[in-house]
C-alpha cells in the first residue's frame, strides 16, 4: 500500500523538481545568451553629467604605469568613484594610485571631494608559478574577489591584465547574468604583447566577457579582429 | 648651450610641478615615475627631446666629467643570468673599450654577487639591490643594460638613452622577447640574450638607434567614452 501511494507521489514530485532544473537551466541559459548577445553593444546616449562608479584593476609594474597613463586622460567627473584594486603583494601599484589621486584633490583645491577606495586582493598566479597550483590560488581569490565585487558593485570595470582581473570580470559577468548590476568592462592588452594575447587577454576575448578590447600592436589587431587597435600607451 | 638645456630638466624634475599660462593639470612623469603638475603630453615630449639633445652632447658633457656609467637594471626580478654575464671580464673588457669607466649593477632579488673593483684603469664596478631613485641612475647613465620588463624599457627609452635589452631565457612563459624584439626590430635598441651580449656591445653602433616618441591613451579614452554613451569632447 505505502509502496503504491508512494510511488506516484515521488514520481510526481522528482518529475516536478527535474522540470523546474530545466526550466531554471533554461532560464539562465537564455540570460547568458542575452548578456552575450548586449556585450559590445555600445550603451545609449547620455548626459556629460552623469558619473559612473569606476573599478580600476591594476597589474604590477608596467601595466600599472599603462593604466596610469590612460586615466589621465579620462575625465575623472565622470568615472567616479573610482575603486583601485591591486594585487596583496604589489604595494607599489596602490601607492602609485594614492599619488594620482592625491595630486588630483589638490588641483581641484577641495571645491568636490573625489572618492577613491583602495583595496587589495589575493593574486591568482604569481609570476613563474605553475599552472597546477594556480588552480587553488584562483579559487581562494576568486571567493576574496566576489566580497569586494559585492561591495563595489562598478558600472565600469577597466583592467589590462595580468591574472588579477579575471575573478573580477567574471563576477562582473556574473552579475549582468543574475541582474545584480550591469556594467561595462574594458580590458587593454598590456604594450608587451605583439605577437600573442596574455591567457588573462585570451580568456576575456574568446569568453566575450569584455566589450571593449584594445590592443597596442597592429600585429595582434589582425589576428583578433574584434580588439580595437589604438596604438601604444607608453 | 648644453648645460642651459640640462638645467631646465633639473628643474622640472626637482620641483615636480610646472605651471603653464594658469592651467594646471596632472601626469605622470615617466622621468622620475613620480606624479608631476605638468601640462598634458607636450611635456613628456620636450622631456624626451631635451634628453635626447643632452645625449647628443654627452660626448662632451662626460668628457669633462670624465666618467662614463653603464647602468645594469633587472627591475623587481631575479635575473642571476645578466648580472654574472655583466660581470665576466670579456664584457667588461669589451665596456672599456667602448670608453665607459664605470659599471652599475641593480640586482634586485639575485643572489650572485658581482665582485666590486675600480682604478688603475680597469672598469670600476659597483651593486646595489633596490633602490628608489632608479631614474636618477638612468639618467646619469651613458648606456642602460636592461632586463626586459616593459617598465624599465619604456622609463629608459623615454629618457632617450642608449639601450640593451637582455631577454630572460628563464622564465617560463616567455612573452617578454616579443616587446624587446619588435622595438629592436623598430631600430629603438638592441635586443640579446645572455650568451649574446658581448657580442652585441662590441657590434652595436648607438648613433643608429631611433629615439622612441612617447605613446598616447587618448584613443582609448575616445572610444571608452563613446561605448558608455558620452558625448564626444
Amino acid at each position: 500500500m505505502e509502496k503504491n501511494t508512494g510511488c506516484p507521489f515521488s514520481n510526481l514530485s522528482s518529475n516536478l523538481g527535474i522540470t523546474c532544473f530545466i526550466a531554471f537551466v533554461t532560464v539562465i541559459l537564455v540570460r547568458v545568451l542575452y548578456v552575450i548577445y548586449r556585450t559590445g553593444k555600445p550603451l545609449n546616449k547620455r548626459s556629460p553629467q552623469q558619473t559612473l562608479s569606476t573599478l580600476i584593476v591594476l597589474g604590477s609594474g608596467g601595466h600599472t604605469a599603462e593604466m596610469i597613463n590612460l586615466l589621465l586622460v579620462l575625465q575623472k567627473d565622470r568615472f567616479t568613484p573610482r575603486f583601485y584594486i591591486a594585487a596583496a603583494t604589489d604595494n607599489m601599484s596602490l601607492q602609485k594610485a594614492r599619488v594620482l589621486e592625491n595630486s588630483w584633490a589638490d588641483s581641484q583645491s577641495g571645491v568636490k571631494r573625489i572618492s577613491a577606495e583602495f583595496m587589495q586582493i589575493y593574486r591568482s598566479r604569481e609570476v613563474g608559478q605553475s599552472y597546477v597550483t594556480s588552480v587553488w590560488t584562483t579559487l581562494v581569490a576568486t571567493a576574496h574577489a566576489l566580497w569586494l565585487m559585492i561591495k563595489i558593485r562598478p558600472q565600469v570595470v577597466l583592467c589590462n591584465g595580468p591574472g588579477t582581473c579575471i575573478p573580477l570580470c567574471v563576477i562582473a559577468f556574473i552579475f549582468k547574468v543574475i541582474g545584480i548590476r550591469w556594467s561595462s568592462i574594458f580590458y587593454v592588452e598590456s604594450i608587451a604583447r605583439v605577437k600573442r594575447l596574455s591567457l588573462s587577454g585570451l580568456l576575456l576575448y574568446k569568453l566575450q566577457i569584455a566589450d571593449q578590447f584594445f590592443v597596442q600592436w597592429p600585429q595582434l589587431q589582425r589576428k583578433y579582429p574584434r580588439a580595437h587597435y589604438v596604438g601604444c600607451l607608453m | 648651450m648644453g648645460s642651459i638645456v640640462f638645467t631646465r630638466i633639473q628643474n622640472q624634475v626637482q620641483n615636480g610641478c610646472c605651471r603653464r599660462g594658469g592651467k594646471l593639470s596632472t601626469r605622470s612623469c615617466n622621468l622620475c615615475t613620480r606624479v608631476h603638475c605638468v601640462e598634458g603630453h607636450l611635456v613628456r615630449t620636450e622631456h624626451s627631446v631635451f634628453e635626447a639633445v643632452i645625449d647628443g652632447m654627452g660626448e662632451s658633457k662626460d668628457g669633462v666629467k670624465g666618467k662614463r656609467v653603464v647602468f645594469v637594471t633587472v627591475g623587481t626580478t631575479c635575473f642571476d643570468a645578466l648580472v654574472k654575464v655583466v660581470d665576466s671580464q670579456q664584457v667588461k673588457d669589451e665596456l672599456l673599450t667602448r670608453g665607459y669607466t664605470n659599471l652599475l649593477i641593480q640586482m634586485g632579488r639575485g643572489s650572485y654577487l658581482p665582485k666590486s673593483s675600480g682604478g688603475d684603469g680597469s672598469l670600476a664596478v659597483d651593486y646595489f639591490t633596490f633602490s628608489s631613485s632608479i631614474a636618477d641612475h638612468l639618467r646619469s647613465a651613458s648606456l642602460v643594460i636592461s632586463h626586459a620588463g616593459s617598465g624599465s624599457i619604456f622609463e629608459t627609452l623615454q629618457l632617450g638613452k642608449p639601450l640593451i635589452v637582455v631577454v630572460n631565457e628563464d622564465l617560463m612563459d616567455n612573452h617578454q622577447s616579443e616587446l624587446a624584439e619588435e622595438l629592436a626590430e623598430r631600430r629603438h635598441l638592441y635586443c640579446a640574450r645572455p650568451p649574446t651580449l658581448c657580442q652585441t656591445i662590441a657590434s652595436m653602433d648607438l648613433k643608429s638607434l631611433l629615439p622612441y616618441s612617447p605613446g598616447d591613451a587618448t584613443p582609448v579614452a575616445k572610444l571608452v567614452n563613446r561605448f558608455l554613451g558620452f558625448p564626444e569632447g
